[in-house]
């Protein structure tokens, strides 16, 4: 890929080696979306990593990917997808999705116990990790809603916030 | 979720702010949603960029389909792989429909770019939604074994979408045949030699050998011979039949091979000339 070689370059000049050749042949592993739609839990993720590292590792499988809405706190017994976003008149945002102060979204402790406290998916990454197998997250394009309504400063720039670089 | 607008100042260190973070938790893959149908290149060539910014390695997948065909050139060279179809769910109508988007990116495969049929749909599924009550696939045996079969000698990355602690013995067996596997990690070149009459044929070279795969596919509502022409292969002479699901040896054969497949169902078979 075309960012590559400059990858490269800059870890040949600094004296270490990065592995730009990511997926040489089809991915595999699991996905958390047909099973368990946007509600998957830390647990069930859990469970089908320790399947796939008992019984389907050695035949190449390996990544375990978590889907989408990781970051909202589906209520109990929803199946919700995307859950509309209001800005309420008393200034508050429903639902709330787990957010750092940089507008980026965290996974919801409540679904993954393990990222409370603001430990994100490392937790569960080093689960997986210590398996054997490797971590894979969605990721819905763009910048949260709420992250522009509250206009979020955006890391590693100069005052530069969410609503100045989203596409409303 | 708004999109960016890759044209300000700002956005690129978003996504390299959020990239770093899952750097940080150290993710191996991601897979952004909402971008590829219709496809939007400047966001595309921000993800790829934020992850070579990240200095973690991670393959980048990008969703739903169907990716316009026109974008081919651009997503093979930005992204790891691509989906083809809007999602794929437990449906014979649907496992056709993805023979003909499949034909239709023939030949865009290869390392580190991946035309993606989407994940497999064999084993429990919609346990909490999204489609449908709880379920274990509505295909039948015959029928998961094309939808295995055509994923593997297609070349599409294999993602399961199924709760896996429900398997049953037939699901595991689907999934750890290490033959099978092989044709969809070390087979080269995919393509359809044809589709008619009920029948479909595609095939793909074995790496470092003569070898050739060969998917047989009965399409039809009946169970009927599936054949093909050695020549039309480029063969002379006789041939040896190994047939991968079962991991035995058919015989030796010269012209032509045939073989009775069920309804809906399929072979995945290693030719040797001899």
């Amino acid at each position: 890929m075309k960012f590559c070689k400059r990858f490269l370059l800059i870890f040949f000049v600094i004296g270490k080696t990065a592995n730009c050749q990511v997926a040489q042949t089809p991915p595999m592993g699991w996905n958390s979306y047909n099973c368990f739609g946007s509600a998957v839990h830390e647990d069930e993720v859990k469970l089908n990593a320790d399947y796939v590292a008992k019984n389907l590792k050695q035949f190449g499988w390996q990544y375990i990917v978590v889907d989408f809405l990781w970051s909202y706190d589906n209520p109990p017994g929803s199946s919700i997808g995307n859950p509309y976003q209001m800005q309420m008149i008393d200034g508050s945002y429903v639902p709330w999705l787990m957010m750092d102060k940089w507008g980026r979204l965290m996974p919801h402790a409540n679904k993954f116990p393990s990222a409370f406290g603001g430990k994100g998916f490392k937790p569960l990454s080093d689960y997986v990790h210590s398996l054997g197998l490797k971590f894979g997250i969605h990721v819905m394009r763009g910048i949260p809603r709420q992250a522009v309504w509250s206009k979020s400063p955006v890391l590693g720039t100069n005052g530069i916030t969410a609503d100045m670089i989203a596409d409303t | 979720m708004y999109g960016l607008n890759m044209s300000k100042p700002g956005a690129q260190e978003y996504l390299n702010s959020i990239l770093k973070l899952y750097a940080s938790w150290e993710v191996d893959f991601i897979k952004v949603d909402d971008i590829a149908r219709p496809y939007r290149n400047p966001e595309v060539e921000g993800y790829e960029k934020a992850i070579a910014n990240c200095g973690r390695p991670m393959p980048l997948s990008i969703s739903p389909g169907e990716t316009a065909l026109s974008a081919a050139d651009h997503v093979k060279q930005h992204a790891n792989m691509w989906r083809m179809a809007d999602d794929f769910w437990d449906n014979w109508e649907m496992l056709l429909h993805m023979f003909n988007y499949a034909k239709s990116w023939e030949g865009t495969g290869g390392p580190g770019h991946w035309p993606d049929c989407d994940m497999i749909q064999i084993g429990k599924l919609s346990k909490r939604g999204p489609v449908g009550p709880e379920r274990y696939n509505r295909f039948t045996e015959d029928e998961a074994l094309t939808h295995m079969s055509f994923w593997c000698i297609y070349r599409s990355p294999l993602m399961l979408g199924g709760n896996l602690p429900e398997n049953r013995d037939w699901e595991l067996k689907l999934f750890t045949n290490d033959e099978v596997l092989a044709v969809n990690q070390h087979g080269e070149n995919p393509k359809q030699l044809y589709k008619k009459d009920g029948s479909m044929i595609w095939i793909s070279n074995v790496s470092g050998s003569k070898d050739i795969y060969v998917g047989l596919f009965n399409i039809a509502d009946s169970a009927h011979d599936t054949s093909i022409d050695l020549a039309s292969l480029g063969l002379k002479g006789k041939i040896t039949v190994r047939d991968l699901w079962k991991k035995t040896g058919v015989g030796e054969f010269k012209k032509n091979y045939t073989q009775k497949i069920n309804a809906h169902g399929a072979a995945l078979l290693r030719i040797k000339v001899m």
